[in-house]
């Protein structure tokens, strides 16, 4: 059964006899279909063109040009089957390092910090599949937010002791909206490992996470030649977005604002769970200009300078001196030579 | 809360990050992606995405979507 998301296509769009028998929504596999599979090399590569639903075409011609505007309007899409935090992506995706302008995480960054090894193996894999200046970027949830509400929630145990149960210390944060579990009470944030669970209300079941260990993320991806940009909480990120977010926030959670269309309250608390995290590869040729630019040295040579002599001689004549440089004798004030009787004879 | 309305509100705020970095013709690598990751790409008019999965995700996109 074809997923109605994708359509599997090559570059030449041609109908197949199946045509007769589609049905209204179903959309229909283009001949020459490339999927494959590789599972001794643990990896499987389909081609599809990423597309919308397609409408049950009136006939075949029609099909065709539907197709076809499809096709030109959509992106060409390759998929790999791979972890990125245990896998190496240069030997599976050869071809495609340095190649891409985003890589995004979306989901699932929390997985990779169960050990140091593997976040540092995907972030490795990050930078190899980056082309310089390229960005990695995603969304993840927050853990400093959730590790000061833990605290908090501990703090709280302790200043009401003698109102509590001994010896049992919260090891959960309860709201109206969710629930998080942490598995084994620790005083501080362990750089790696750290897990709990977090349940949202009306979810069956929870899932488990672990704690991301920011100044860790940050000094892994720089090891890996990744330069950190920003770690933003989301309530953060959409309050300083707000204006260019409006559309998308009616669009997917019209239900959630107020009046004046804002969040409400208890989904602005849930959207306080999560952060985006962005870095990126420098390019270095667009490094940055150096603060104090370097002047040529320069030096004079003093030696070269020639003192032009009182007399000049030019075509074997002697020339009289420029006006102004006259014999000390006749040299004139600014206001005259002076009464006759006030001139010494000689100059002194 | 659902998990339908947190759903939305991630799903608003990957929309967001998409808007804000994507440009025509970009080639974008989405790690651990899910199909339903992959679609929010198209209006960003990308040229082409490669989509790493992983099969021990239950939302990766190889579990939901079935090939002929």
């Amino acid at each position: 059964m074809i997923s109605p998301k994708w359509l599997s296509s090559t570059s030449s769009l041609t109908p197949t006899p199946r045509c007769a028998t589609c049905t209204v929504g179903m959309p229909t596999l283009i001949n020459g279909s490339t999927l494959k599979l590789a599972t001794t090399l643990e990896l499987s590569t389909v081609l599809v063109v990423a597309a919308a639903s397609v409408d049950a075409p009136s006939s075949g011609i029609e099909q065709m040009r539907e197709a076809w505007e499809i096709h030109r309007k959509s992106y060409t899409a390759e998929f790999f089957e791979l972890d990125p935090c245990t896998k190496n992506t240069e030997t599976h995706l050869e071809e495609k390092t340095n190649v891409a302008d985003v890589v995004c995480c979306l989901q699932h960054l929390q997985l990779c910090f169960e050990t140091e090894e593997k976040a540092r193996k995907l972030l490795h894999n990050v930078s190899s599949l980056l082309k310089p200046g390229g960005y990695f970027l995603g969304i993840t949830p927050d853990s400093s937010t959730i590790w000061a509400k833990y605290q908090r929630n501990v703090e709280a145990y302790h200043n009401k002791s003698s109102s509590m149960k001994p010896n049992i210390v919260p090891n959960c944060i309860r709201t109206e909206n969710y629930m998080i579990t942490f598995e084994v009470e620790e005083e501080k944030f362990p750089l790696f490992g750290k897990k709990y669970q977090l349940k949202f209300a009306n979810d069956v079941s929870a899932e488990t996470h672990c704690l991301v260990h920011f100044p860790s993320f940050i000094r892994l991806a720089r090891e890996a030649g990744l330069e950190y940009v920003e770690i933003q909480n989301l309530t953060e990120f959409y309050d300083d977005n707000r204006a260019q977010l409006a559309g998308l926030l009616t669009h997917y959670v019209p239900n959630l604002l107020d009046p004046r269309g804002r969040l409400l309250p208890r989904s602005y608390d849930a959207l306080g769970l999560y952060t985006t995290f962005i870095f990126q590869k420098p390019d270095p040729e667009i490094a940055p200009p150096i603060a104090t630019p370097l002047l040529p040295d320069v030096s004079y040579n003093l030696d070269e300078v020639t003192i032009r002599p009182d007399d000049e001689i030019i075509n074997g004549h002697a020339v009289e001196p420029a006006i102004g440089l006259g014999k000390i004798s006749e040299q004139k004030g600014i206001l005259g030579p002076g009464p006759a009787d006030l001139r010494f004879p000689e100059a002194l | 809360m659902s998990q339908s309305t947190q759903q939305c509100l991630y799903d608003f705020a990957k929309m967001a990050l998409i808007n804000i970095f994507a440009h025509p013709y970009a080639m974008v690598c989405g790690l651990y992606c899910g199909d339903v990751d992959a679609d929010k790409w198209v209006d960003a008019q990308i040229g082409h995405y490669i989509g790493i999965v992983n099969c021990s995700c239950c939302c990766c996109c190889f579990c939901r979507c079935t090939f002929v």
